[in-house]
């Protein structure tokens, strides 16, 4: 019968990459001292950071002693060399975590024959700093797409809320009801657009912001132009991601139809498909040069179609290449845009 | 002819409201309205639709009629299936996300082998389910214009392949909850006004003893039929009767006789019904107990009532096209309501067709000697009214069971040709047109060959397998996290392949050769498949190490009731606020 602390040390490691893949808390602490208590083969072990003991595993010291000595470590920074202490009949090793080259917590050991594990110890602690600093990739990656998200979502209205602004402001005199309730149509659609906490939305919030949309664009528009608008209802509770259906919406007006002379026609299906939800939109206005198109899609070419460009990139990222917007346009001949909604998104 | 103009009127305005008038049509002067995703009590309808198939519209009173009470073991065990689909199934499911039962599985064992075995099985399943339509179809062709079997199983193929592949009829909610409408007026209409007649005229009452012709009865055999007749009879016989062509009144010994195709037969008075072979006669008191052994294979009624209680019961929330409907609900709590208000529909439903079976028994006896008991519903209400009342009522019946296998028949096509386009090929719904041709063309051959056999039969087989291969994992991956990939799909394997291979030797007659135990095991498999499979799940997990990572994860995902998550309430105007009255 093989000794407990030689068992697989392999899948140790792999539990201990997976539980840290958050971060350090007290949960992955618990592993890291575990872990380390094992590979290390020492009787006992603990992990402080400057604030608080995060776990200990065994006989150590009292938790003042170890909160101490920790922050003593830690301000030897950037040192990663082991130190040894005295604590009443044990005797100690502390070492530092380190991440982007500063120490964020301490790791410290029992360590009897003290002598033959101090190199040992910077191994795994090096290692678990690693996982560390992963973590922390993965985490600062996040952020980084999200600040993208939010970025290029910050770019699709400002030209469309002075416009309505203004629309707004030439009914107060002539039409005061309606402008207030324009006004509080208004203030919803604004509501809809700071909601950043949350990416996720459902078709059925989507066609509602689309609904909102329409009916400032109306007030600016009059009845230049006839929306049909065309729902299954089983799409309505899909999961979409945000602001996907709206800015689609917006493009055929900007783009298409405003500059169309006469009355135009905009058309929005939302179509159930089994597995997928197909939605969409149509108008008959003036149509682009497909090819100057492609090169705003590519980010190469003139920055109009950002909206649109922002949708592609969201439904890219969420379901994966095959899942871009699909343009069928040609000058004079109008837009169709349609895109492909899995109901099902597979989560990491 | 009104039969036949009704028949093709419900066919076209099924296919044209499956894609006009469905969807939430809106223009610029209403389009305020609030978008409103489907309610519960208008998708259990159209849950009903995929669900009420030609097996318990035709099949189920053909049952009664032959075997009595026993039978109603059939729709118990269906409504059992949605008590076990409300409770256990469909809320969690709804939560989780998943659209199709290969896509969970494979998302909660976090492995694709799942995803594409399970895309494997459901078809088999579907096909199976399919075939079941298909012998409703030829059934109710055969008996209202008197086509050929073959056409009506060609005609339903094609009616289906085509509107799939033309985009036509989609298993659009409103046009399944359609389709339900049709199905229940068309059970319950005519049952209300048969007995209400039943009863107000001077009818005989039931019969002791075995059924018995009342009067002077000529029955003509469509087709070759063998029979068991009891006593010597003087019958006038048209026709060849064990090969020798006769146009007189003819002794018949007791015994077994074939009857040639197209031979019409006048059994006198007062003669005990000659029954075809498969079916047994049954007395009056065998009739209404349940539980009598004569008229079950094996003779084992017992275990043969459970084994169908646990295929039916279990089997339910393994058939692919029933659960993919529950998606349809905005949160896991309407898609459970959708099932309890599901459950009311069929208790009403359930309850009329197994009088159809015994309003039979007493004015079609002869069905029991041409063996055409699927065709009782359709039989039965020109037998008590007659005249042109009794062929609307007949009208009214045929509506509803074209209704009820082209409903079905498109959702379990849709549900299998779907499983082999998006889990299987993994090309989203790319493949989906090859794949309903490709399913269309296997359909065709098998429909033909299964015209001897019972569509509740093939329905049993069916669901059979659907317990024993997907629902232990899918119950045991939603409720236990214990579960790993390897446990799943050997839970799979063996359950799917000791139900089909059941399934097989008693469709081939093989089990027959063996002891009568034996037979009755292979011919109602699932009171042993199912416990199978799901030791085999339990024992495989616990071996083969550890859970899927992020269980937890997911079980709060699926489990967590609805109004403690704040970020996925329902699907209402999330963005909305009270608007200032107009």
């Amino acid at each position: 019968m093989r000794p407990p602390e030689a068992r697989r040390p392999l899948s140790m490691l792999h539990d201990l990459a997976n539980g840290m893949s958050a971060g350090l808390d007290t949960g992955s602490a618990r592993l890291v001292v575990s872990a380390g208590r094992r590979l290390l083969g020492v009787g006992a072990a603990a992990l402080a950071d400057a604030e608080a003991v995060l776990a200990t595993d065994g006989t150590m010291p009292g938790a003042e002693q170890l909160l101490s000595r920790t922050q003593a470590v830690l301000a030897r920074a950037p040192g990663t060399a082991p130190q040894r202490y005295r604590a009443g009949a044990l005797d100690v090793l502390a070492h530092p975590l380190v991440v982007a080259s500063a120490p964020v917590a301490v790791l410290h050991v029992v360590a009897e024959p003290a002598a033959r594990r101090g190199d040992e110890l910077t191994a795994y602690c090096g290692l678990v700093s690693h996982f560390l600093a992963l973590a922390e990739l993965d985490t600062s990656r996040r952020l980084v797409e999200s600040a993208e998200l939010r970025a290029l979502r910050a770019e699709l209205s400002p030209h469309f809320l002075h416009n309505c602004l203004t629309a707004i402001s030439g009914f107060i005199a002539t039409d005061p009801e309606k402008a207030e309730d324009l006004l509080s149509t208004f203030a919803e659609f604004l509501r809809a657009g700071f909601r950043y906490r949350t990416d996720h939305s459902t078709l059925a919030q989507e066609i509602r912001l689309v609904e909102i949309y329409l009916e400032l664009e109306q007030a600016r528009f009059g009845e230049r132009f006839d929306v049909g608008l065309r729902v299954s209802p089983e799409a309505l509770s899909v999961p979409v991601p945000f602001l996907t259906v709206q800015p689609v919406v917006e493009n055929a007006i900007r783009h298409g139809l405003e500059r169309r002379a006469g009355r135009g026609r905009l058309r929005i299906r939302i179509d159930d498909r089994g597995a997928e939800v197909h939605v969409s939109v149509e108008d008959d206005g003036v149509g682009t040069d497909p090819a100057a198109l492609e090169r705003a899609l590519a980010g190469t070419g003139d920055t109009r179609h950002l909206g649109i460009l922002a949708v592609d990139e969201r439904l890219r990222s969420a379901y994966g290449p095959a899942y871009g917007l699909v343009v069928a346009t040609a000058p004079d001949a109008g837009t169709l845009v349609t895109m492909r909604i899995p109901k099902h998104r597979r989560r990491a | 002819m009104i039969v036949a103009l009704a028949v093709a009127a419900v066919t076209v305005a099924s296919l044209v409201v499956g894609s006009l008038g469905v969807r939430h049509a809106r223009t610029t002067a209403n389009f305020l309205v609030a978008s409103r995703a489907v309610r519960p009590r208008w998708n259990a309808a159209a849950v009903c639709g995929d669900t009420l198939s030609a097996a318990s519209y035709l099949g189920l009173a053909g049952l009664v009629l032959a075997a009595g009470l026993d039978m109603v073991w059939f729709p118990v065990g269906w409504a059992a299936g949605f008590v076990v689909m409300a409770l256990f199934v469909v809320a969690p499911l709804r939560r989780f996300g998943a659209y199709t039962i290969p896509e969970f599985l494979r998302d909660r064992l976090d492995d694709r082998r799942i995803g594409r075995t399970v895309a494997c099985v459901i078809p088999i399943i579907g096909l199976i389910y399919l075939l079941a339509q298909l012998k409703g179809a030829g059934v109710v062709v055969e008996a209202l214009i008197g086509a050929p079997y073959w056409v009506g199983v060609v005609a339903v193929v094609v009616i289906v392949v085509v509107n799939l592949l033309s985009g036509g009829m989609r298993a659009v909610t409103s046009a399944q909850g359609f389709q339900f409408i049709l199905i229940a007026v068309g059970v319950l209409v005519p049952v209300t006004v048969l007995l209400a007649v039943w009863f107000a005229s001077d009818r005989p009452g039931p019969q002791d003893g075995v059924p018995v012709f009342d009067e002077d009865s000529a029955v003509t055999y469509a087709a070759a039929t063998t029979v068991v007749v009891d006593v010597d009879t003087e019958a006038r016989v048209s026709g060849t009767i064990d090969g020798d062509p006769y146009e007189t009144a003819v002794v018949l010994p007791a015994g077994q006789h074939d009857v040639g195709s197209g031979t019409t037969v006048t059994w006198p008075a007062g003669t005990p019904v000659p029954h075809e072979t498969t079916i047994t006669a049954v007395s009056a008191d065998d009739w209404n107990q349940v539980g009598d052994a004569g008229d079950t294979p094996g003779g084992q009624a017992t275990y043969v009532a459970y084994s169908l209680l646990v295929a039916s019961a279990v089997g339910l929330a393994g058939l692919p096209h029933i659960l993919v409907r529950f998606t349809t609900n905005a949160t896991g709590g309407q898609a459970r309501r959708t099932a309890v208000i599901v459950l009311g529909f069929v208790a009403v439903y359930y309850s009329a067709l197994p009088i159809y079976g015994a309003l039979g028994r007493q004015v079609a006896p002869d069905l029991l000697s041409t063996g055409g008991t699927d065709s009782v519903m359709l039989v039965v209400p020109q037998r008590i009214v007659g005249g042109t009342p009794g062929e609307l009522l007949v009208a009214i019946v045929a509506v509803g069971a074209v209704a009820a296998f082209l409903s079905t028949a498109a959702g379990v096509m849709i549900a299998s040709a779907g499983a082999l386009s998006h889990d299987l090929l993994g090309g989203g719904i790319r493949w989906f047109p090859h794949a309903t041709i490709a399913a269309g063309a296997v359909a065709i051959p098998l429909g033909l060959l299964v015209e001897s056999v019972d569509i509740s039969i093939l329905v049993g087989w069916s669901t059979a397998i659907a317990a024993s291969s997907i629902t232990p994992v899918l119950l045991l991956s939603l409720w236990w996290p214990g579960l790993t990939a390897t446990g799943a799909l050997a839970s799979i394997v063996v359950g799917t392949t000791t139900a089909t291979l059941a399934v097989l030797a008693s469709v081939t007659g093989l089990s027959q050769r063996s002891t009568p135990w034996l037979d009755t095991l292979l011919a109602a498999p699932a009171a042993w498949t199912v416990p199978l499979a799901v030791v085999t799940a339990v024992v495989v997990s616990r071996r083969s190490g550890r859970p899927v990572a992020g269980v937890e994860r997911m079980f709060a995902r699926m489990h967590v009731p609805d109004r403690l998550r704040p970020e996925s309430g329902p699907a209402a105007p999330v963005v909305g606020h009270p608007r200032t009255a107009r």
